[in-house]
């Protein structure tokens, strides 16, 4: 093992026992600064330990180091591999500056919280998180990461766990994660699977591309961004604006050479990252909040992305992801103060308008399209949701049907279930 | 693979119980030792033939102790019907053609922990009864599965046969996970989800009749176990303490209920079969699959799908209070310890105990 992996081992569980070791004390002594200092320590190390990846390693090329093999069977191998790069090093330094300045920024945003440990304990874990899916080397190891910062990120949605709308939503997301986490499962499998290569390649690049475009929220997985803006402001600005929706083209950017060999997957690539752009455009327009304009313009800057990289423009896309993460971290954190900022600042908005091209019938269409999201929690309401909720219900009601024929179940038990489907 | 290594949980689970059990030696506490004593002696001799015998006296057991009688006894009988099957398929008796036998023995074994329309009765039996005879609901089903294993070898087969076990086996699983997502009690819901996950296991082992698979089964039906026990546990808890004791001095004092919780949110989250599969090795399973019958392999992606939203149902009205529920009743303060107890079991703990069942 050289002294990079070492290294690389070091910076991915220095949060993890940080939040093993230090915070049940903190939280024991119910002490702030103890969990201040040492989140401080802790960025610093990750902070000085990646950028001497960055500067010192001497890595010119692409390396993959195999670590540990945790099982072996019949052929196949569950490898934990690093990758060893400049833009792996490069990524890993820029997201561990985003999650630095945002764990201090918390310290005082969330003073005397109630949660102030959990966010603490999920920020540790969900930095873990994106240190594993950066510096893996195959996607086993990469969907450990990739599963873990969802739920890190779902648990922060759910912070203010007292209303019940946070918890809602947090759902929701969650429900999208793991439709995630089954394209990405369905993209593992394929590439080992015997049928042809030409179809394997795409199938393969299609379901890389499904996983990526529900973690960035793009069409038509796209409903889940805005509401998940429940969480506290620090956690919207390091999940949603700064690194967890750009770890799809990240994914993407790993396997460029498959994507090479899947023209098709390319063009749906394209085609979602541009219908995502327009999208997000007007529906951003008409939202009346901060955070959610904020949601939208990243999801449709997300698409640009997608754009690029279908159209082959890698380092383009890293220099965007890079430039785009920074300013919407920034612009979520500056979030809370939008009203002073209008007030004090006096900013004059442009009153050139793209829109105002368009003849008025066809704003007034765009218009209420946007207001209503184009109509897409709707259809996925009627497509998805309701079917899903039949199903439910027919499951229930045979099982009614032979709880009562046996007489299995007393009544209050039939009740139950009746009043649950009912609320369904 | 040590196959006694599967029944560590098990035997923890039936100690930490029995010691928090007011009468040791009562007529149920006998039992259920002589039970465990049946399944170990089955696994230490070795011999199909008298695994399944021992499955006899468990039934039994299991038909006295049973507080619903009349529930018991059909469930005795479909039971005793699968027993049957497997001793006669065992001892190779010329009594059904090969194709029909193994038809017929991978139904019963899917009856036998509570396929439809038997779910219903079982699942009725599992609510009612009390919190640890949960275990013993659940404890054949290793056993069931590793007999289906060594009985199939007997058995040869057409695809079509297979094909029919596997579209049963899937539809049934399907079945229960959407029934399970409407369940509230914690009983009911680990029984609906098990069974649905196994009856996937079960269908797939006679599908392919391999070695890795049987044995993939045997550590998932120990690691159901386990969970079964840590669930058991909380309900026993809530049940001598009462819920609102999960926020006193005693209830703290043993500090189960959080080690309860967490486990139970370890459950929930490695029931979620994509960060399972990861670490867990459900891969192995699925990478043939795929290799085999692609249209069946995204067939049980969906199904494992929807187990994954009914568990992350289950937990998040558990967790966050949604529906009324006592962890909703607990004060913030404790509720934060508890998150981070939570992840940090999911985190440290479990990647650790899960790869020591696979090494």
């Amino acid at each position: 093992m050289t002294s990079t992996s070492i290294l690389q081992i070091s910076l991915v569980m220095l949060p993890v026992l940080a939040m093993a070791l230090v915070l049940p004390i903190s939280y024991a002594k119910h002490s702030e600064n103890l969990a201040n200092r040492a989140c401080k320590i802790v960025m610093s190390g990750l902070l000085l330990g990646s950028s001497c990846l960055l500067f010192f390693s001497g890595t010119t090329s692409t390396a993959s180091v195999h670590m540990y093999t945790l099982y072996e069977f019949q052929g196949h191998h569950f490898d934990i591999i690093l990758q060893q790069s400049r833009i792996t090093f490069l990524l890993a330094f820029f997201f561990v500056v985003i999650i630095s300045v945002t764990a201090l920024f918390s310290a005082n945003y969330l003073h005397r919280d109630d949660g102030y440990w959990r966010f603490q304990a999920f920020m540790y874990v969900y930095t873990t998180a994106v240190l594993v899916v950066v510096y893996s080397g195959n996607l086993d190891t990469l969907l450990i990461g990739w599963e873990v910062v969802g739920l890190s990120s779902v648990f922060l949605i759910a912070y203010y766990f007292k209303r019940d709308r946070p918890v809602q939503n947090a759902f929701y997301t969650l429900v999208h994660y793991r439709l995630g986490g089954v394209f990405l499962l369905a993209a593992i499998f394929i590439e080992v699977s015997n049928i042809r290569t030409d179809i394997r390649e795409n199938f393969f690049v299609l379901f890389l591309i499904l996983a990526a475009f529900v973690k960035s929220a793009q069409l038509p997985f796209s409903t889940w961004l805005p509401r998940a803006m429940e969480g506290p402001t620090p956690s919207s600005a390091i999940f949603y604006g700064g690194i967890s929706v750009h770890l799809g083209p990240i994914l993407l950017l790993k396997h460029q050479e498959a994507m090479i060999h899947a023209p098709i997957a390319q063009v749906i690539l394209g085609v979602g990252g541009l219908l995502t752009a327009f999208y997000a455009a007007g529906v951003g327009r008409t939202k009346t909040d901060i955070k959610n304009q904020l949601a939208y313009a990243t999801m449709g800057q997300l698409g640009v992305i997608y754009m690029e990289i279908a159209l082959g423009f890698y380092t383009l896309s890293i220099i965007h992801i890079i430039l785009h993460c920074s300013a919407r971290t920034f612009q979520f954190l500056k979030s809370p103060s939008i009203l002073h900022d209008h007030h004090v600042l006096k900013l004059e908005r442009s009153k050139q308008y793209f829109e105002l091209l368009l003849p008025k019938k066809a704003r007034n269409v765009i218009y209420y399209l946007s207001i209503h999201e184009f109509l897409l929690p709707q259809v996925i309401k009627i497509l998805i949701t309701k079917p899903f909720f039949k199903l439910v219900s027919l499951a229930s009601s045979i099982d009614r049907s032979i709880s009562k024929y046996f007489k299995a179940e007393d009544c209050s038990d039939l009740q139950t279930k009746i009043q649950v489907e009912n609320s369904l | 693979m040590n196959s006694t290594f599967v029944l560590y949980p098990f035997v923890a689970a039936v100690i930490l119980l029995i010691v928090f059990e007011e009468k040791i030696l009562s007529i149920k506490n006998i039992y259920r030792l002589s039970i465990l004593g049946c399944i170990w002696l089955a696994y230490l001799t070795n011999s199909t033939l008298l695994m399944s015998l021992f499955l006899v006296p468990i039934e039994i057991g299991r038909y006295l102790i049973g507080s619903e009688k009349r529930i018991h006894w059909i469930c005795l009988l479909t039971n005793m019907l699968v027993i049957g099957v497997i001793v006669l398929t065992l001892i190779e008796a010329s009594v059904l053609p090969h194709t029909s036998s193994r038809l017929i023995l991978t139904l019963s074994v899917m009856a036998y922990y509570g396929a439809l329309p038997f779910y219903s009765l079982s699942k009725s039996a599992v609510k009612k009864s009390e919190s640890m005879d949960m275990l013993f609901n659940f404890n054949p089903l290793p056993l069931s599965i590793l007999l289906l294993w060594l009985s199939i070898h007997h058995v040869h087969s057409s695809v079509y046969v297979s094909d029919v076990i596997l579209g049963i086996g899937a539809l049934n699983a399907l079945f229960l996970a959407l029934l399970s997502y409407t369940e509230k009690n914690y009983k009911t819901f680990l029984f609906l989800i098990s069974a649905s996950t196994l009856s996937v296991m079960v269908a797939l082992t006679s599908f392919y009749s391999e070695n890795f698979l049987a044995g993939w089964v045997l550590y998932y039906g120990g690691f159901v176990l386990a969970l079964a026990g840590a669930l058991s546990g909380f309900s026993f808890f809530e049940k001598r303490y009462g819920s609102q004791a999960l926020c006193s001095t005693r209830g703290i004092l043993t500090s189960s209920p959080f080690i309860a919780y967490a486990l139970l949110a370890c459950f929930l989250s490695f029931s979620n079969m994509v960060l399972m599969a990861t670490i867990f090795g459900e891969d192995l399973m699925l990478y043939q699959l795929f290799r085999h019958n692609i249209v069946s392999a995204i067939m049980m992606l969906f199904i494992y799908s929807v187990q994954s939203f009914s568990c992350m149902n289950f937990l998040f009205t558990k967790l966050f209070g949604v529906n009324n529920n006592n962890f909703g009743r607990m004060p913030i303060q404790k509720r934060e310890m508890f998150s981070i107890v939570t992840i940090l079991a999911l985190l440290i703990l479990s990647p650790f105990c899960l790869h020591n069942y696979l090494v």
